[in-house]
């Protein structure tokens, strides 16, 4: 009840407020929309694939990091030992992290390192971000404190003897001297119990995350400080620097840096640590929630130009989630595949309907004959049956085309100029946009794989297998799709039945054999016998509907006895024969499939305003066309530029003023205003009443807080115009 | 000489090492010339602390003319005449460290032992605060208070406090009160002290300014030479008391001690006990006398006349000259000394002339910039010849790291002997010098003022700098620069390359 | 007394002036003493070794952590009481008074030193502190003695009138000879850190150990080195890391550890190219290999050679730096155009950025002259500030494709402030606020290359 009364205190005013604030502590518990939307159906299943991207975003952040993290801390570990500088004393031993130059998104990077450093290393770590160390006093008192006190904070498995000499010293106790009589007290005194417990010299960490924002004269005096004490207390220093290097030594003088001993680690830089975020989580077959080709463009393109910022671009994709689920149930198909029958199953009438609306459903109305029709608009359970099959299909199509896009990336990462780009999610815009097969550096693409040369091509396959071998393990052992009731009824759909797994597999099996076939080709003669048996062997490892291509191998295979000298351009040939077969049947854009719209998200229109923001237009739109954010009947406007009296007086005043040159005559500028507001009457009576006066120096007030004019020194009764 | 074997003389020597160091360092009551100055302070004192008269009064004069010196012999002689310890209560206060009111308020208490009188009460004001203590002063039996003397050391400091002059203004003002006797007595070297006093303390204070002014003797008031004084100096400072010596020295003693307390002061020119150390100065050091007495009477003699012999030597007379045109500040000269007799050694048991005016001269005269500026590595010393050439050609506007470079790659190019360093080099070369402050920040003064935001923002190759070090110490530390390539002796003396 | 001289090397004269000054026993100390000399001469190894020998009870105290003056004093209090009490003590006075209650107890006359290192901090502080310090004999009936450590001379302690002079001792820098004699002491050392960090089989570990073999090794190095810089402990550093160097070839037996002249033909470039790293502690995985731990050392090894070159690139050229670290698109040209809006007037804006600049030749002529007949370019003024609007201006002049002025865009210009490559106000609204760009020429050309910009050409400096 404390709380909740203190909670109201601050918010309410009046004193009967109290059952209220209770249901208000309830909500502000959680955040208010999933207060409000926890029933929805479409709010449910966007929560739970959000938790399973956030889940797979955490574990890779994990992996990323872990590798650097584990170096630091193996450096920091090797100074657990009493570190000896024979005829140098002195001498801080210092990490310098190298991260990446977007700060907001090294916190966790830290706090990864911090958790980490107390489980191997020591309990003593302390962070210093440079909004604490506003002078040398601060930095210390903060350092201390937080070393002396920082393994209360850790966990209470730390032992009474830590804990009960500690009193909380106060913020003005903290010095150097008190760190050293704690250090002694705690560490030097060996008793039998602390030996057990930790090694008679647990060394101090001292991190500082942001070393560009600290005053360099403030960090001189710190380390020149904690230089004096290096011999009686094993400190060591980690700096985090964004830029490079040459900042530490821009801002120590050599007497400064000569106390150092710099050791540098660096991490991924950050552009590659978003192609790994957007290539194995977002554009995977298993994420539930796809982004069409320019939504991705945008939001990569936000990170590219404007800021190097993962997080930013994990949140933008958030937020394209909301807009896709938000408020219709009919996303709610927009899950991974198990769930799809139960939630076809739940859905109303009317969402059916809202999805017969679509338009990816009209092309497949028009192939299907006239009562199949009628049943898919008559009965809904029909329809449902056909809807979950058509969400399978499309999640079979997902599966290949992803695997498509990643062996086309595979075999196109290496070519001499990359036309169809480098990374995947480069490829994967052009091929959800067009038909990729279509385009002109497409088939340039193949002619490049077609030249390459042996090893390098059986190279290509290689990286083409893995891709796939990833995603054949990847892909959850989801039931074959022949189960989906597809026998039932006899006109259905053409299936275009070599799609998703079995399609991957396949694909996997002749790949294995090309290799086969290229590596093994070159000696050229005596090839044929053992080529042979392999393909044997393959014949029974084969499943069924590879068979034209094993015909057409067998064909090939008996003319090779007459022109044996080319036969590696032959396997080269065939491969690439099958590549085009395959690419042309996996990399069709998702706008082909149907229902395409329930799992891909392309309104980019309505995103990118919140995802780029840009004020200056806004408040130019807002003053200059009010009814866009209005809404009001009063203000339409036949154009934007034409004025209206009925317009608030800001814009009217805006407006008036964005005719007008550098400087605006105050005068003039009443009048043309007065005009406005008062067309039929005469100047004089205008100029009567002073609420016009009085609204006009309102409106030009707040165009002057806007900061669109400012008053000139220069003429008298004139401002000046700070925009064009 | 007549001679005497070795662990004596050790023995000796050290003991008369030890006894002229005490007498160097410790003793600041003896006080030489300036007769009616003292005599003057001597009047205010007694006349305050007998017939409870009130006065205020300043003692001005150049730093280390024995201004504090004059004051502890008269207090000590006052001591011996009547007890300072029953009838007056004399409270000193430092403006170095009592500046602030409410310290010297707290200081003033504790002196006059007060403290559990005060105890944890709350006063308005400071007048009150005083008020009340000179009233707790009040012994019972005739409502007359003790006389206070009232000893300001750095009077101007008192003054310096930005704050208003509050304890100056409730001094005087009960001097002319009849509240309570007192006398306060303002010690500084300022001549200007008086325009640094408020108008309302001003005129509460009794303009009576007593002048101390070194070399001038007053009793026949013909200034004698700053030469003299010091030989005198020297000789009183230097030469050991025979009373030590005496044989027969602990029954001696006895006496000695019955008589010491007025024998000290009437009879200064009884030969056995010159130049000693008065008696309190040694209780004070917590040394006893009689760790002395091994001292021999011939070897003290001897000492004696060897010291006279020593203010003879020509050379050393000429270096003293030297030092008297320098300073005449005696603590210097006592430093000097000190230094000298700390050099005794049983290996050397007597003061070498030569040694003392090498000493004099290095006082006098220490280039310690010329040779921080040789201890310069040459990259270092070209910057600062190439800076030195820069503000001749810009008349005396300051140089960023950018145009002295400039200047120095254009000299290093001229001359290919010199190999090139990078510039990253040749800037932490740079900011060496700036630690050195051989160079300096043109906007603020101090280096280490530096860590206010506005300059740190300014790269540091921008930064601007003016060179600290005077044009002819560079000269200086260029000729006597040892193995100095000539390129750079030669580019220094052709000023507009 | 030997030990002294072996324990500090080179420093005979100071080391006796100090004995002296200082006495022994009970006879009184001098009031204050004054040691001023360049770094890394020695001057705090002297003092400590001195006050350790004589045992006088004496307090090191390093201004620097005495950010408030209330440090310094219960510093010298705790040092004073041999048993642990920590006494609140936060002016002058107190101090006064502690002093004077403690020599109260005292009973002998025994000697007690204050040594302040890095005085030149007191100049930071209240200018009475150290006035009072300089004499604080005469305050308190001690036989209490100061003393001032500092590499600067007395004259920039700019003191008023009336303070006391201090006895003045100068440590001058050690010259040849003697840096030659103090590396020399820490041979063994040296061959040790070598002998540690590369397996040599014994017999060449002897000859390693040959004092003649470092002796010529030092020769040639300082014969090298002892020109641009005569710290000594850089030069250990350097002289550390170039021994091994020295070595290699005779661990490797290519050279004989006898054969000079061409143990000095394969060390001169060496010692050529590592004198462009003098001061830079750039960390090659030599020093890496100070650490203790063998095995850590081992896997770090490769990650810090590879790093090493591009770590010394990046310190000698701003170029390599520029582009060792990535900066989003538009991120470089705001940088761009930040620089160029502060080594740019103002006025030639408009000359510079719009199609038509209108009478050019005239003007050639003039910047042609001014950049002759002074040094003062704006290249080597340094950047003038400008304002966020003027940065905007040029930054979409100079950038091809339009884009919107979105709210990105404007976080960009905190980003680059933060990362000190723009200095500016940091002031809540951004268009009041004015900047300055703090990145050098080199480095600025060298971002404009990476998204194919050219400069020089918009420099008022270089038309």
């Amino acid at each position: 009840m404390e709380s909740t009364t203190s909670v109201s205190k601050g918010v309410f005013l009046f004193p009967n407020g109290f059952k209220r604030t209770k249901h208000l502590k309830k909500k502000s518990k959680q955040p208010l929309f999933e207060s409000i939307f926890k029933k929805e159906p479409w709010y449910m299943t966007f929560k739970s694939n959000w938790n399973i991207i956030e889940h797979q975003l955490k574990e890779l952040h994990e992996q990323t990091y872990s590798a650097m993290l584990n170096d630091v801390v193996n450096y920091v570990k090797s100074f657990d030992q009493t570190c000896l500088y024979d005829s140098i004393e002195g001498i801080i031993p210092s990490a310098t992290l190298l991260t990446g130059v977007n700060q907001p998104d090294h916190v966790n990077q830290f706090l990864a390192l911090i958790h980490k450093i107390r489980e191997d290393v020591t309990p003593h770590v302390a962070m210093i971000s440079s909004q604490d160390a506003q002078t040398v006093k601060h930095m210390v008192e903060s350092a201390v404190s937080q070393l002396i006190h920082g393994q209360e904070y850790l966990d209470d498995s730390a032992d009474e003897s830590m804990i009960e000499p500690t009193v909380r010293l106060k913020k003005s106790q903290c010095t150097m001297r008190s760190l050293l009589n704690w250090y002694q007290s705690t560490h030097m005194n060996t008793s039998p119990k602390k030996l057990k417990h930790a090694p008679p010299k647990k060394i101090l960490v001292i991190i500082m995350p942001d070393f560009e924002s600290f005053n360099c004269n403030i960090l001189q005096d710190f380390v020149m400080i904690i230089s004096s004490y290096i011999s009686s207390l094993p400190i060591v220093l980690i700096f985090g620097v964004a830029t490079s290097v040459s900042a530490l030594h821009k801002s120590f003088p050599y007497h400064v840096s000569s106390k150092l001993l710099i050791k540098v680690f660096h991490s991924h830089p950050s552009h590659v640590y978003m192609n790994q975020v957007v290539e194995n989580i977002f554009l995977t077959h298993t994420s539930p929630f796809h982004l069409s080709g320019r939504a991705l463009e945008l939001l990569t393109d936000v990170f590219l130009f404007y800021d190097f910022s993962v997080t930013g671009l994990v949140q933008s994709v958030k937020y394209c989630m909301m807009e896709h689920y938000y408020g219709d149930n009919i996303k709610t198909l927009c899950c991974n595949r198990e769930k799809i029958e139960e939630t076809v199953s739940k859905l109303k009438s009317d969402e059916l309907e809202n999805i017969r609306q679509l338009l990816s459903f009209r092309p497949f109305l028009e192939v299907q004959d006239c009562e199949t029709k009628i049943g898919l608009f008559e009965d809904d359970n029909f329809f449902r049956e056909i809807l979950s099959k058509e969400m399978h299909k499309l999640h079979d199509y997902l599966h290949s085309f992803y695997l498509c896009v990643h062996m086309l990336s595979a075999l196109v990462k290496d070519l001499p100029k990359n036309l169809l780009g480098k990374t995947v999610r480069e490829i994967y815009t052009k091929c959800t946009t067009e038909h990729i097969t279509e385009t002109q550096p497409y088939r340039e693409c193949m002619q490049l794989i077609g030249f390459q040369s042996q090893i390098k091509m059986a190279e290509s396959i290689k990286n083409a297998l893995k891709e796939v071998n990833s995603v054949l393990q990847t892909s959850s052992p989801v039931k074959p799709l022949r189960s989906t009731p597809s026998k039932t009824n006899t006109i259905s759909v053409k299936v275009s039945n070599d799609l998703g797994q079995d399609f991957a597999k396949l694909i996997r099996i002749h790949l294995l054999t090309f290799l086969r076939q290229i590596e093994s080709a070159n000696n050229e003669g005596l090839i044929l016998g053992n080529a042979n048996e392999e393909q044997e062997h393959d014949l029974d490892t084969d499943v069924a509907p590879g068979n034209r291509y094993k015909l057409k191998e067998k064909l090939l295979k008996a003319t090779r006895v007459e022109r044996v000298q080319s036969e590696f351009e032959m396997v080269r040939s065939r491969f690439m024969s099958y590549l085009g077969e395959v690419f042309a049947r996996g990399l069709q854009p998702p706008r082909t499939q149907t229902f395409h719209e329930l799992l891909f998200f392309s309104d980019v229109a309505s995103v990118k305003k919140q995802i780029v923001g840009s004020p200056r237009g806004a408040l130019h739109l807002a003053l200059n066309n009010p009814v866009h954010y209005l809404q009001c009947s009063c203000c339409h406007l036949p154009s934007p530029e034409s004025i209206s009296e009925w317009l608030p007086d800001v814009s009217i005043a805006y407006k008036l003023h964005r005719e007008c040159g550098k400087h605006i005559n105050l005068y003039d500028w009443l009048q043309a205003f007065a005009a406005v507001l008062r067309p039929d009457e005469e100047d004089e009576e205008r100029f009567q009443d002073a609420s016009l006066q009085a609204r006009f120096t309102r409106a030009v007030a707040e165009l002057q807080f806007l900061g669109f004019i400012k008053s000139s020194k220069r003429k008298t009764d004139h401002v000046m115009r700070l925009t064009w | 000489m007549h001679e005497i074997n070795a662990s004596q003389l050790s023995t000796q020597i050290k003991l008369i090492r030890k006894y002229l160091k005490l007498k160097i360092i410790e003793d600041n009551i003896t006080f030489r010339d300036h007769a009616s100055e003292r005599k003057h302070v001597y009047e205010l004192i007694t006349k305050a602390v007998l017939h409870g008269e009130s006065h205020s009064a300043l003692i001005i004069g150049p730093r280390g003319c024995g201004k504090t010196a004059l004051i502890n012999s008269v207090l000590h002689q006052v001591s011996k005449e009547a007890d300072l310890v029953n009838d007056a209560i004399v409270v000193k206060l430092n403006g170095l460290i009592h500046h602030d009111d409410k310290v010297a308020l707290k200081s003033i208490t504790a002196q006059m032992q007060l403290e559990n009188a005060v105890g944890d009460r709350v006063f308005g004001t400071f007048a009150e605060n005083l008020s009340f203590l000179l009233s707790c002063l009040m012994s019972g039996t005739d409502r007359r208070c003790k006389s206070m003397v009232f000893i300001l050391e750095q009077f101007d400091m008192f003054c310096h406090s930005t704050r208003t002059q509050t304890l100056l203004y409730n001094l005087f003002d009960i001097t002319h009160s009849k509240q309570a006797p007192m006398c306060v007595l303002g010690v500084t070297n300022r001549i200007d002290v008086m325009e640094l006093l408020e108008k309302r303390v001003k005129s509460r204070f009794s303009h009576r300014h007593i002048f101390i002014f070194p070399n001038e003797n007053t009793e026949n008031s013909e200034v004698k030479s700053p030469l003299s004084n010091c030989k005198e100096m020297l000789v009183q400072c230097l030469s050991m008391p025979l009373a030590l010596g005496r044989r027969d020295l602990p029954k001696k003693r006895k006496g000695r001690k019955s008589i010491v307390s007025n024998e000290e002061v009437m009879d200064i020119d009884s030969t056995d006990s010159q130049y000693s150390i008065p008696e309190q100065i040694l209780t004070k050091c917590r040394t006893d006398v009689k760790q002395f007495q091994h001292l021999e009477w011939a070897f003290l003699e001897d000492w004696n006349s060897h010291v006279q012999s020593l203010v003879q030597d020509q050379k050393l007379v000429d270096s003293l000259e030297k030092l008297c045109y320098y300073t005449v500040n005696e603590q210097i000269i006592k430093d000097i000394l000190f230094q000298t007799v700390s050099k005794l050694s049983p290996s050397k048991p007597y003061i070498d002339a030569i040694e003392l005016s090498n000493t004099i001269d290095e006082t006098v005269s220490s280039e310690q910039r010329v040779k921080l500026l040789q201890s310069l590595s040459i990259l270092e010393l070209s910057l600062v010849i190439a800076m030195m050439h820069g503000i001749e050609i810009f008349d005396g506007q300051p140089m960023n790291f950018e145009m002295v470079l400039h200047r120095y790659t254009k000299f290093a190019n001229a001359n290919s002997s010199n190999q090139s360093v990078p510039r990253p080099v040749v800037l932490k070369a740079f900011e060496h010098l700036q630690q050195l402050e051989i160079i300096m920040p043109s906007k603020s003064t101090d280096s280490h003022t530096l860590g206010d935001t506005s300059t740190s923002r300014v790269q540091k190759e921008y930064k601007l700098y003016t060179l600290a070090a005077p044009v002819h110490d560079i000269k200086e530390a260029i000729k006597s620069y040892k193995a100095l390539p000539t390129e750079i002796t030669h580019w220094f003396n052709n000023t507009i390359d | 007394m030997e030990e002294i001289y072996a324990k500090v090397p080179c420093r005979e004269n100071q080391l006796n002036s100090l004995l002296d000054l200082l006495g022994e026993g009970d006879e009184p100390l001098p009031v204050s003493v004054f040691i001023s000399g360049n770094m890394a001469t020695g001057k705090s190894l002297c003092v400590n070794t001195i006050l350790e020998h004589l045992r006088f009870k004496h307090v090191n105290i390093d201004c620097i952590e005495c950010y408030t003056p209330k440090i310094m004093y219960e510093a010298i209090l705790s040092g004073l009481h041999d048993d642990q009490v920590d006494m609140k003590c936060d002016s002058l006075w107190e101090l006064m008074n502690n002093l004077n209650a403690y020599s109260t107890q005292q009973y002998s006359y025994e000697p007690i030193v204050l040594v302040f290192d890095r005085a030149e901090r007191f100049r930071a502080m209240d200018q009475n502190i150290m006035c009072t310090f300089i004499r604080l004999r005469e305050f308190c009936n001690l036989n209490i003695c100061t003393l001032f450590v500092t590499h600067l001379i007395y004259d920039s302690f700019h003191f008023k009138m009336g303070v006391r002079e201090p006895i003045k001792i100068y440590f001058p820098n050690y010259n040849k000879e003697e840096l030659f004699k103090i590396i020399f002491i820490h041979q063994k050392a040296f061959v040790r850190h070598l002998t540690n960090n590369h397996e040599v089989d014994c017999g060449i570990k002897e000859d390693l150990e040959r004092p003649e073999l470092f002796a010529n090794f030092l020769n040639a190095f300082l014969s090298v080195f002892y020109r641009p810089c005569r710290d000594l402990i850089e030069l250990q550093h350097m002289a550390r890391v170039n021994f091994v160097k020295y070595c290699e070839p005779i661990i490797k037996n290519e050279i004989k550890y006898n054969d000079l002249s061409k143990l000095w033909r394969h060390i001169a470039p060496i010692l050529k190219t590592s004198l462009e790293l003098l001061y830079l502690r750039i960390n090659t995985s030599k020093s890496t290999a100070q650490s203790p731990a063998k095995e850590n050392h081992e896997w770090i090894e490769p990650q810090s050679y590879n790093f090493e070159n591009t770590l010394k690139e990046e310190l000698l050229s701003t170029k390599t730096f520029a582009q060792s670290f990535e900066l989003p698109y538009y991120a470089k040209f705001l940088l761009i155009a930040a620089y160029l809006a502060s080594y740019n007037p103002p006025k030639e804006d408009k000359r510079l950025f719009m199609k038509n600049h209108g009478k050019q030749r005239k003007r050639l002529q003039q910047v042609k002259a001014k950049a002759k007949i002074s040094e003062k370019l704006n290249t080597q003024l340094g950047p003038k500030i400008f304002t966020l609007d003027r940065l905007l201006a040029i930054f979409y002049a100079i950038l091809e494709e339009k884009i919107g002025l979105t709210s990105n865009l404007l976080a960009q210009i905190a980003t680059l402030v933060e990362l000190k490559l723009i200095a500016g106000s940091k002031e809540i609204d951004l268009d009041a606020s004015k900047y300055k760009c703090i990145v050098g020429y080199d480095f600025i050309s060298a971002v404009a290359q990476t998204v194919g910009f050219n400069v020089r050409k918009y420099l008022y400096d270089f038309m």
